[in-house]
C-alpha cells in the first residue's frame, strides 16, 4: 500500500521507537483518522475553511484543578500550541467569567473531579454561574478533558456535568468527552494531538466524533495484607496522633517510591447499628439493592455516611420531609436531629447514599529497602464539624486495624511524583505527614547508592514530640545519604517557624542547589503550606538571582514543565 | 607529670578555643536535641549538663524518636544569696523554660532541669539580664563557692560571705566564650584579653570545690571540699582561716584505687591577701600535678596523697612565698539548718524553710514568688538544700508570716526528715544507678515509724542518699548513708558522725528496701539498748562496728 520509500521510513521509525513512542504514534494515527473521517459528514468550521495554512482560531484553555494536575496538563497543551504557532491562552477557571463565553470561538476544558463527583474548588463558581445563566452558546466549539480516578464513585463527574451544561447552552463539542483515569498522560497526549490535527489541518473540519465515550480500564491490582507493626510516632503530650503502619502483603507488592496506597474504608459497626436503630430495622435483614442481596449491616458498612455533600444532604432532607441547610454533615447528625417518618423504609435511604470513596496515603517505604513491605504515615484526622469533635473516616479506619489485622488495598501509581536520575540532587519539602514519600525516597536512594545529594525540610509543632522518623533521619545524616536537614518546629517558640522560613534562611544555598540542577519536591497540605512554600521559592529565586518576581515564577514554571518541580499535595 | 596518655577530655579542653568548641554549630543542628560529643564536655564549663529522660528511652526508640535530651543549668551564686528581684526573674525563667521545677542543690545554688536546646540561649540571656550567670558552675574548674548560710548564727557572716564572691571571681576562667556563644551571639571577643594564667588552656584535671565554714555550724560540710576554709573567730571577730585541702567523696564501684577523703587542715592564714593567695596556688599545684590520664583519680585528694600532705604543704609554701601559721582551734556542734524564724545580732529576721531534697514544691514556689514580690527580703540557699528568707526588718516580719500561714508553709517534719539529703539521680542524671531524690522521702516515711517504735522520734539522725558513688548527696558523711549500686539496691553506710567530721564506711552491700528496713530496725534497737549517755547514733555505730576497741 505504501511506496517503498515510505515503507522503509515507517519501518525505521518503528524499529527505533520505544514502546511508549509506538503507543503514542498509534494514538496519533487513530486521532488523525477520526479527524479525516469526519470531513464527509459534519458541518465545517468557517475559520478552518480558509485555504491559507495559517491558523486563525484562537483557543482558550480553562483548567479546573485541585492538586495541580489539570493545570500541568493545560500548560503542556498551551506549550504545544505555541510550538505549532497556534495562538492560545491558558487560564485558571476561577478567573474566568461566564459572560466572556459568547465572544469565544473554541474553549478547551481540562477539569478534575473531587470526592463524591464534585467540582474542584476553583471551578465551582464557574459551573454554577453557567448553569444559572441564560447564555446562548450556539457559536461556541469546545472540548472537555476530564481527569479522575476510577476507584471513586461518580468517576469524572465534574467533566460529565460540565459537558452536559455546555451542550444544553447550545455549544458544540468538537471531540468526544474524555474521562481519564489517574495515569492520564497518554490519553492527554492523544487528545492534544487530535486537537493539533484539527486546528492545523485546514482541509479537515472540526466535528463531533461518533466514537463512544472512552474510559480507561482500571489497571489497579487489589492486594490483601496484614498490619505487621504499628506505632504512634508522636511522644506523649503531642497534639498530633500520627501512626507509622507497616503492612506485609500476602504476595509481593509492586510499587515505586512516590506511589500511594489506596484503601476503601468501612463504617464502624457501632455507627451502622445506630443508623439502623433510627429506622427500627434489623441489621441482619436481607435487602436487595442494585441487583445484589446483602444484609442491611453490610450495605451500610460500605456506603458513605460521613461528610455528606450538599446534594446528598438535600435529598435526604426530602426523604425525611425536612429542610437541611448545612453541608458536610454526617448521616447520624441528620438522624439525631430529625425523626424518621414511620412510612419511610431504609431502602429509600440506601438509594441516596454513594459507595464510600477510596482514600490515598503516600507510601513511606521503599520496596527495595523495606523488603517489599508497605509503610504508611497516617495522621489520625481530628476536626470539629457541626460543633462535634470528629475523626476522619479513613484515618480512623486504618489506624484502628490492630496488629496482625487484615487490610485490603491497592497501589495507586503516581507517575507525577518520581525520583529523578540517581545523579540528580533533590530538595524535599515535607512537613507533617508530607514526610512520607521522602522517607521512601531516602530509603530508596540509600539502598541503591544514588549519588545525587538530598536535602530534607521537615516541620511539625514540637521538636521533642513530633519529629517523625528522627532516628532514621539522624542515621541518614551520619551516613551522608542526607546532605542537609532543616527542621521547623512551629510551636517551640513564640514566633512560629515554618519550613518556608528555613528555606528563606538558606536562600543562597537553596538557589545554588537549583542552579546545580536539583529537583524540588513538595508533599503535604496544599493550603496554606504548599502555596506558602511555592511563594517562598519564587521569592528566593528572585532575590538570589536579582530578577523580577514574574521572571522567577517562570523559572519555577519551566522547572515544573521539565518535571523538576513535583508536588504531591492534598 | 606522667608519660601516661592524657584522657580524651584533656584534648577536648585544649582544642576548644577557649571553651567555644563547635558550640555555635551544635546549637543550630536541627536534627538532634543534643550538642555534638565534644561540646557535651564543654557545656559543663558553661554551667550545663546534657541529660536525657532515662524513663523515656525505650518507648521513644520504638517511636523512632531520639532520646529526650534536655539540659540542666546550674547558676553560679557564690555564698548562695540573691535579692528579691533576682528571685522573681528566676521564678519567671523557670516558668517559661524547662520543667518548671526549681531544684536547690547541695552546693548552695539552684538548677533548672529540662531545658531544650533551643531554650538555652533565651534562658541564659534572661539570667544575664537579672545579673545571674552559670559560668563555671560545672566542669573542670572551681565550682560554686559555698559559705555557711546562716547570717543569724554569726555576726561575722557578712564578712566571710564576701570571701565567697572574691574567691569565685578570682578563680573564674578568663574566656569570654560564655557571652559569645550564649548571650551576644555574633560578637567576637578579643582573644588576647582571654589569656588565662591560672587555667591556661587545659583548665583543671577535674572539678574543684571550695567551701567556707563559720563555726559552730558545719552546714557546708567543709571537709568534703577540695579546699575547706574554716573561719577562726575570737571575741566575735574574724581572725583568719584554717585551710584544709584534699576533701572529696566520690568513689567508683569496683575500683579500689578510689576512695572518699576528708580534707586535711594544713595551716592558718590571717589576712585576706594571704588567704586568697594560698587558695589560688592550691589550684595551680592541682593544675600542674593533678592526674590528667585517669579522671577517676584526678581530684585534688589523690594529688595531696601522692605528694603527701607535708610535701603538698611545702610546695604550696614555695608558691605562696610565706609560711602557713599553725592551725587554730575550732569546734563544730551543728550541721543542720535552723528552721523557722531567728534574729541576728543586728536585729534582722531570718526564716529558714524546709525544702525536702531541695525540690521546691509548687505551693512553696508560689509562696516564695509572693514573698519576692514584697521586696522586703533576700533569699539564701543553704547547703542543706533549704532556703532562708533573709534580712527582714522587724516591721516586715508580719507580712511574711501572713504568707507563711496562707500557704501552710510551716510543717512539722520529723527530725530525721529535716536531716535528710538526696541528689537528683533518676531519671535525669546520666550517672545514676538507683533512685535518690524521688525515693528517699518514701524511705524516710517508712523509717519514721521505726524511730517511733523505739521511742526516739525526736533524734535528728542524718540520712543521706546518692544514686551513684559520686556522692553529690554527701552520703559518705551521714549517720545513715545510702549509695546506689543498681535499681532498688544500695550500699548501707554506717559510722559517720552527725557533724561531718568522720566518714562512714560500708556496713552491708547491695541491700533492697526490705533489707534496709530490717537492718535499720535492728540497729535502732541496739542503739537504744546499748548507747552510752548522750551518745549519738553515728558515734554508737562507729564504736560498735568499726572502732578497734
Amino acid at each position: 500500500m505504501l511506496s517503498e520509500n515510505k515503507l522503509t521510513l515507517l519501518q525505521q521509525l518503528v524499529a527505533n521507537a520505544t514502546d511508549t513512542e509506538i503507543i503514542w504514534t498509534n494514538g496519533y494515527l487513530t486521532g488523525y483518522l477520526e479527524a479525516v473521517k469526519g470531513t464527509t459528514t459534519a458541518p465545517s468550521i468557517p475559520a478552518l475553511n480558509n485555504a491559507e495554512p495559517k491558523v486563525t482560531l484562537k483557543p482558550t484553555i480553562l483548567y479546573g484543578t485541585e492538586t495541580g494536575n489539570s493545570k500541568k496538563a493545560a500548560s503542556s497543551l498551551h506549550a504545544a500550541f505555541k510550538k505549532s504557532k497556534i495562538q492560545s491562552k491558558s487560564t485558571d477557571i476561577v478567573q474566568y467569567s461566564v459572560s466572556k463565553l459568547e465572544k469565544e470561538e473554541l474553549l478547551l476544558f481540562v477539569i478534575s473531579t473531587q470526592g463524591e463527583g464534585e467540582f474542584p474548588l476553583n471551578a465551582i463558581a464557574f459551573y454554577e454561574e453557567l448553569v444559572a445563566s441564560n447564555i446562548k452558546l450556539d457559536n461556541l466549539k469546545y472540548a472537555v478533558f476530564g481527569l479522575g480516578d476510577t476507584s471513586y464513585p461518580l468517576f469524572c463527574n465534574a467533566a460529565v456535568l460540565l459537558n452536559e451544561a455546555l451542550q444544553e447552552k447550545g455549544a458544540e463539542s468538537i471531540l468526544p468527552l474524555v474521562k481519564s483515569d489517574v495515569d492520564y498522560s497518554e490519553e492527554f497526549a492523544n487528545w492534544q494531538q487530535q486537537l493539533l490535527n484539527l486546528l492545523q489541518n485546514n482541509s479537515t473540519a472540526i466535528t463531533v466524533s461518533e466514537a463512544p465515550v472512552k474510559t480507561t480500564v482500571p489497571h489497579k491490582k487489589d492486594y490483601k495484607g496484614t498490619v505487621s507493626h504499628k506505632v504512634i510516632l508522636n511522644d506523649h503530650g503531642s497534639n498530633k496522633q500520627t501512626y507509622h503502619i507497616e503492612i506485609t502483603g500476602d504476595e509481593d507488592i509492586i510499587y515505586e517510591p512516590g506511589d500511594a496506597l489506596g484503601i476503601i474504608p468501612k463504617n464502624s459497626y457501632e455507627s451502622v447499628i445506630e443508623i439502623i436503630g433510627y429506622f427500627t430495622d434489623s441489621p441482619d435483614r436481607k435487602v436487595t439493592f442494585k441487583d445484589k442481596t446483602d444484609t442491611l449491616l453490610n450495605w451500610l458498612t460500605q456506603l458513605n455516611i460521613k461528610g455528606l455533600s450538599k446534594k446528598t444532604l438535600s435529598s435526604i432532607g426530602e426523604l425525611l420531609g425536612v429542610n437541611i441547610s448545612y453541608e458536610k454533615a454526617d448521616l447520624l447528625d441528620v438522624l439525631i436531629e430529625n425523626p424518621v417518618p414511620v412510612n419511610i423504609k431504609i431502602e429509600s435511604l440506601l438509594e441516596l447514599l454513594l459507595p464510600i470513596a477510596p482514600r490515598l496515603y503516600s507510601i513511606s517505604s521503599s520496596a527495595e529497602a523495606h523488603e517489599g513491605q508497605v509503610h504508611l504515615t497516617v495522621n489520625l484526622n481530628r476536626f470539629v464539624a457541626n460543633n462535634k469533635v470528629k475523626t476522619g473516616l479513613a484515618s480512623q479506619y486504618i489506624t484502628d486495624i490492630p496488629k496482625k489485622g487484615e487490610i485490603d488495598f491497592y497501589i495507586h501509581r503516581n507517575n507525577n511524583f518520581r525520583l529523578p536520575d540517581a545523579d540528580t540532587d533533590i530538595i524535599m519539602i515535607g512537613p507533617g505527614t508530607g514526610i512520607a514519600p521522602f522517607r521512601s525516597f531516602l530509603a530508596e536512594r540509600d539502598i541503591t547508592g544514588a549519588d545525587g545529594r538530598n536535602w530534607l525540610f521537615f516541620g511539625e509543632q514540637h521538636f521533642t514530640l513530633d519529629f517523625y522518623y528522627q532516628t532514621e533521619i539522624q542515621e541518614w545524616l551520619n551516613t551522608g545519604v542526607l546532605a542537609r536537614f532543616d527542621g521547623a518546629f512551629s510551636r517551640d517558640q513564640e514566633r512560629k517557624i515554618y519550613v518556608q522560613d528555613r528555606i528563606r534562611e538558606n536562600a543562597a544555598e537553596f538557589n545554588q542547589w537549583l542552579l546545580d540542577g536539583a529537583s524540588i519536591y513538595i508533599c503535604g497540605q496544599k493550603a496554606p503550606m504548599s502555596l506558602d512554600v511555592e511563594n517562598t521559592i519564587i521569592e528566593v529565586i528572585a532575590n538570589e538571582r536579582s530578577i523580577p518576581v514574574e521572571e522567577a515564577k517562570q523559572v519555577l514554571e519551566s522547572l515544573e514543565l521539565e518535571g523538576k518541580y513535583q508536588k504531591d499535595v492534598y | 607529670m606522667s608519660n601516661k596518655k592524657l584522657s580524651p577530655t584533656e584534648g577536648i579542653k585544649i582544642n576548644s578555643d577557649g571553651l567555644r568548641g563547635t558550640l555555635k554549630q551544635s546549637l543550630k543542628d536541627g536534627h538532634t536535641g543534643n550538642v555534638r560529643p565534644d561540646d557535651e564536655i564543654l557545656v559543663k564549663f558553661h554551667g550545663m549538663y546534657v541529660q536525657d529522660d532515662r524513663d523515656r528511652r525505650a518507648e521513644r526508640a520504638e517511636k523512632k524518636l531520639d532520646k529526650f535530651y534536655s539540659f540542666m543549668i546550674r547558676l553560679r551564686i557564690p555564698g548562695g544569696i540573691i535579692n528579691a528581684q533576682q528571685w522573681q526573674s528566676l521564678h519567671d525563667i523557670s516558668e517559661q523554660y524547662g520543667t518548671g521545677t526549681l531544684k536547690i542543690t547541695t552546693r548552695q545554688t539552684v538548677q533548672l532541669h529540662g531545658l531544650l536546646k533551643h531554650q538555652i540561649r533565651p534562658t541564659i540571656q534572661a539570667f544575664n539580664t537579672a545579673a545571674l550567670d552559670s559560668i563555671a558552675a560545672c566542669g573542670d574548674v572551681n565550682r560554686n563557692v559555698t559559705v555557711s548560710a546562716h547570717p543569724q548564727v554569726s555576726p561575722i557572716h557578712q564578712q566571710v560571705y564576701e570571701y565567697a564572691d572574691k574567691i569565685s571571681t578570682l578563680l573564674l576562667p578568663k574566656t569570654q566564650s560564655y557571652y559569645e556563644v550564649f548571650v551576644d551571639g555574633e560578637k567576637i571577643y578579643d582573644r588576647s584579653s582571654e589569656a588565662d594564667p591560672l587555667y591556661e588552656d587545659r583548665y583543671l584535671p577535674r572539678k574543684f570545690k571550695i567551701g567556707i565554714a563559720i563555726p559552730p555550724s558545719n552546714d557546708v560540710d567543709v571537709f568534703t571540699n577540695d579546699i575547706g576554709l574554716i573561719a577562726v573567730i575570737e571575741n566575735n571577730e574574724l581572725r583568719g582561716f584554717n585551710i584544709a585541702v584534699g576533701g572529696g567523696l566520690s568513689t567508683t564501684h569496683g575500683n579500689p584505687d578510689t576512695y572518699s577523703r576528708l580534707a586535711t587542715v594544713i595551716g592558718f592564714t590571717d589576712t585576706e591577701e594571704k588567704t586568697l593567695k594560698a587558695v589560688y596556688e592550691v589550684l595551680t599545684i592541682q593544675r600542674d600535678y593533678g592526674n590528667r590520664s585517669d579522671r577517676k583519680l584526678a581530684r585534688l585528694k589523690y594529688t595531696v596523697d601522692r605528694m603527701t600532705v607535708q610535701g603538698f604543704k611545702e610546695e604550696l609554701e614555695k608558691r605562696i612565698g610565706f609560711q602557713l601559721q599553725e592551725e587554730r582551734p575550732y569546734t563544730f556542734t551543728e550541721r543542720n539548718d535552723r528552721y523557722g524564724w531567728e534574729q541576728n545580732s543586728a536585729g534582722k529576721w531570718y526564716y529558714n524553710l524546709f525544702i525536702e531534697n531541695g525540690v521546691v514544691q509548687p505551693h512553696q514556689k508560689e509562696f516564695l514568688y509572693k514573698v519576692s514580690k514584697l521586696e522586703i527580703s533576700n533569699f539564701i540557699f543553704t547547703t542543706n538544700q533549704n532556703l532562708i528568707i533573709g534580712e527582714v526588718e522587724s516591721e516586715n516580719k508580719q507580712a511574711i508570716q501572713a504568707l507563711i500561714d496562707e500557704y501552710a508553709i510551716e510543717t512539722n517534719q520529723s527530725g530525721i526528715r529535716k536531716s535528710s539529703m538526696a541528689c537528683v539521680a533518676l531519671p535525669t542524671c546520666p550517672l545514676a544507678l538507683a533512685e535518690a531524690q524521688r525515693y528517699l522521702p518514701e524511705l524516710v516515711t517508712k523509717i519514721e515509724p521505726l524511730l517511733a517504735k523505739h521511742g526516739i522520734s525526736e533524734e535528728e539522725i542524718s540520712i543521706r542518699m546518692t544514686g551513684c558513688p559520686n556522692g553529690c548527696g554527701r552520703s559518705y558523711v551521714a549517720e545513715l548513708g545510702f549509695v546506689g549500686t543498681g535499681p532498688g539496691q544500695y550500699n548501707f553506710m554506717l559510722g559517720g558522725d552527725r557533724y561531718g567530721l568522720r566518714l562512714n564506711k560500708i556496713y552491708k552491700e547491695k541491700l533492697n528496701e526490705q533489707q534496709i528496713l530490717e537492718e535499720t530496725d535492728n540497729l535502732l534497737l541496739q542503739y537504744v539498748n546499748e548507747r552510752t549517755n548522750g551518745e549519738l547514733f553515728g558515734d554508737f555505730t562507729y564504736r560498735k562496728f568499726f572502732s578497734n576497741n
